[in-house]
């Protein structure tokens, strides 16, 4: 966990996930209870990006292997919300699985906030 | 004492009272330097200066060497984004005045000297130039109004060009209206004044136009036609600008000795799109143009004593209501004034012209969408000098009413003095007050610093203020601790330990991970840094906090 400047430069508590290389950064939770969807905010330090001279980061959901959603992101956008639905596994626990990517790697400090409900 | 005489002459008294402000600013000056930590800036002009001293050191000891392109171009490529009037003077100030004649305890002291010294000139020509045109009460209050601004009296502490700039930039103005009125000498001073400004600072780009609008504005709608037709004389000082100052600047900057038009050309293309820098304005933090248009007018509301303010608009009133109908009159026809000789080109009229042309002049590059976002106040300070003038001006304007208004005679002659008195109290008091937290300092229009603050106007910047938690950093550090400086270039770092003020043992960094103790100096841009000290410290609770007057402004974090 770390803590990044939004867009106000106000503190929002997150967690750093750099993807290497242009594969990216696959992080596996299993056992998540599963609500009608999964919601956050993701971003990169605001004072660092703003001016928002790399490409997109993306990040995809996949739920028990099954994609849900994907969230692309633009670093000038500062500290910007997504949202998933899940309601197809809504009451269930499952295996999420969250990929960070981009097609331009260096200096991806992306961090996010993620939960269910 | 008579009040708004424009005396021609300069008294006895009057070079006295020059000596008397120089003097007594430098001191004034020196007496507040103690706690007054080093600007980032000052940190990289140190740097710059430490390597042209060498320089100079060569030059003594192997002339033709240190000729050489490549000698040059190894000491003297420090810093060259900036001319180097300033930067040599601190060189020599170090080398002459700690060094060989052990005059300061603190080296840092010794490199501020010239800015200091430089700044107090502004004070003096002020004086000088009010004397001449308002008379000598007129002209003290505005010199001593200039001194004490709390933002040039911060800046005029500081080893930069701000303050030197303003100083500068007035001395060439003042040279130049000395031109208008005749003499070769005065034209020529005028090519060597422009010069040393160029060689000061980049604010001297606008200055010319300036001048050449004022030349045109005083003869009149025909300018022109006249000018063509040869009825009118161009002032010997718009040929002496280009001709010698060109010469001066060339001189004074080793570094575009040799591979001249590409390093200038580099030099303006760095300064026209300078790299952008963060500033508070009512709660936005600004990092890319335009800036607000009411940025420099609400920080000059906001930073300039009221009363200053209050003169100066007395002051500017008086003048253009003086100078409207003398213009309106010229249009009715040929005056003698077009077809008189240059000596009859500065009048009461042009003088106060001239002020205004400049004092906008300053503001100007804060009316483009281009201009990049630089820092605060010390962008346009230039004007203020102009400013005041206006405010002698308006003192003496005030001055009379209020002597009309004391029944007494015996009281009334004494009134402009108690007048003056009055207006410099606030002032003088609020400068000493806001040392050494200088760029913290707003005036109680806003709220002072706490209603500033509340507004959303910019705290600090520079990470000076360090200067002012020494004493806590080296209470509290442990022994051989790194201290994460923050905003505090790490050549200031170096300097206040050499300089005795931060302890021997402690070393200045750049990383939070591995230091003991993490500085942190407020403006919302910079909070990333300090998430990021509670994210490796552990903890969200600052050991110290710096304050003036209530307002947090440094806070300093124990591992």
């Amino acid at each position: 966990m770390t803590i990044l400047d939004d867009q106000t430069y106000r503190r929002r508590r997150c967690l750093w996930a750099h993807p290497h290389g242009r594969d990216g950064l696959r992080l596996s939770f299993t056992n998540v209870p599963i609500g009608r969807e999964t919601y956050g905010f993701a971003g990169l330090s605001y004072f660092l990006f703003r001016d928002g001279a790399h490409g997109p980061t993306t990040l995809t959901a996949r739920v028990n292997g099954e994609p849900v959603g994907q969230y692309v992101h633009r670093d000038e956008w500062g500290w910007h919300g997504f949202r998933f639905d899940t309601a197809r596994f809504a009451g269930q626990s499952a295996d999420v699985e969250l990929e960070v990517q981009s097609d331009d790697p260096s200096d991806r400090q992306f961090c996010f906030y993620a939960d269910a409900r | 004492m008579k009040l708004g005489a424009r005396t021609r002459s300069f008294e006895r008294v009057d070079y006295g009272l020059c000596v008397v402000l120089w003097l007594g600013y430098v001191v004034l000056l020196l007496a507040t330097v103690k706690d007054l930590g080093y600007a980032r800036d000052e940190g990289f002009y140190f740097q710059a200066a430490r390597s042209y001293e060498g320089w100079f050191q060569l030059l003594l000891t192997d002339g033709a060497r240190a000729l050489e392109p490549s000698t040059i171009d190894r000491y003297w490529s420090a810093n060259h984004e900036h001319p180097a009037l300033m930067k040599s003077l601190f060189a020599l100030s170090h080398r002459y005045l700690f060094e060989s004649f052990g005059l300061f305890r603190e080296q840092g002291t010794a490199y501020r000297f010239p800015g200091m010294a430089v700044s107090a000139l502004g004070v003096v020509v002020t004086y000088a130039w009010g004397v001449r045109e308002l008379g000598r009460l007129a002209g003290l209050v505005g010199a001593l109004s200039l001194a004490f601004m709390p933002r040039i009296f911060h800046h005029s502490h500081l080893a930069c060009f701000d303050t030197p700039v303003m100083s500068m930039l007035l001395v060439t103005t003042y040279v130049y209206a000395r031109s208008l009125e005749g003499g070769l000498g005065w034209a020529i001073a005028t090519g060597v004044a422009y010069g040393l400004l160029l060689d000061t600072k980049h604010n001297a780009w606008l200055l010319p136009g300036a001048f050449v609008l004022h030349f045109l504005l005083t003869r009149g709608p025909h300018a022109f036609r006249e000018l063509c037709a040869g009825r009118v004389a161009i002032p010997t000082s718009l040929f002496t600008i280009p001709l010698i100052s060109p010469l001066v600047f060339y001189a004074g900057w080793p570094w575009i000795w040799h591979d001249t038009a590409r390093r200038l050309a580099d030099y303006v293309a760095f300064h026209l799109g300078h790299e952008y820098y963060n500033m508070e304005f009512l709660g936005q933090t600004y990092w890319k143009p335009p800036m607000p248009r009411l940025y420099a007018w609400v920080m000059t509301l906001a930073t300039v004593p009221g009363i200053t303010l209050v003169l100066f608009a007395l002051g500017l009133v008086a003048s253009v209501l003086a100078i409207v109908p003398a213009w309106r009159k010229r249009e009715a026809g040929p005056t003698s004034i077009e077809s008189a000789p240059r000596g009859a080109l500065t009048s009461a009229v042009s003088t106060p012209l001239l002020w205004l042309l400049c004092l906008l002049m300053c503001y100007a590059p804060w009316w483009s969408d281009h201009t990049p976002i630089f820092g605060g106040t010390k962008h346009w300070i230039t004007a203020y000098p102009f400013l005041c003038l206006f405010a002698g001006r308006g003192f003496v304007f005030a001055a009379e009413r209020v002597r009309e208004l004391v029944p007494r005679p015996a009281l009334a002659q004494f009134a402009p003095e108690l007048l003056a008195a009055c207006v410099l109290i606030g002032p003088l008091s609020m400068t000493l007050h806001s040392a050494p937290w200088g760029l913290s300092f707003y005036t109680p229009l806003v709220g002072g610093a706490p209603g500033a603050a509340s507004l959303g106007l910019n705290r600090t910047f520079w990470g000076y203020t360090t200067g002012a938690m020494q004493g806590f950093i080296n209470a509290r550090a442990p022994a051989h601790a790194s201290v994460f400086v923050a905003d505090t270039a790490l050549q200031s770092w170096e300097m206040m330990r050499a300089d005795g003020r931060i302890r021997e043992d402690l070393r200045g960094t750049l990383a939070i991970a591995g230091s003991s103790i993490a500085l942190y100096h407020h403006e919302p841009h910079m909070h990333r840094v300090e998430y990021q000290v509670w994210v490796d410290y552990g903890h969200d609770a600052p050991a110290a906090v710096g304050t003036f007057d209530g307002v947090p402004v440094i806070w300093v974090y124990e591992r």
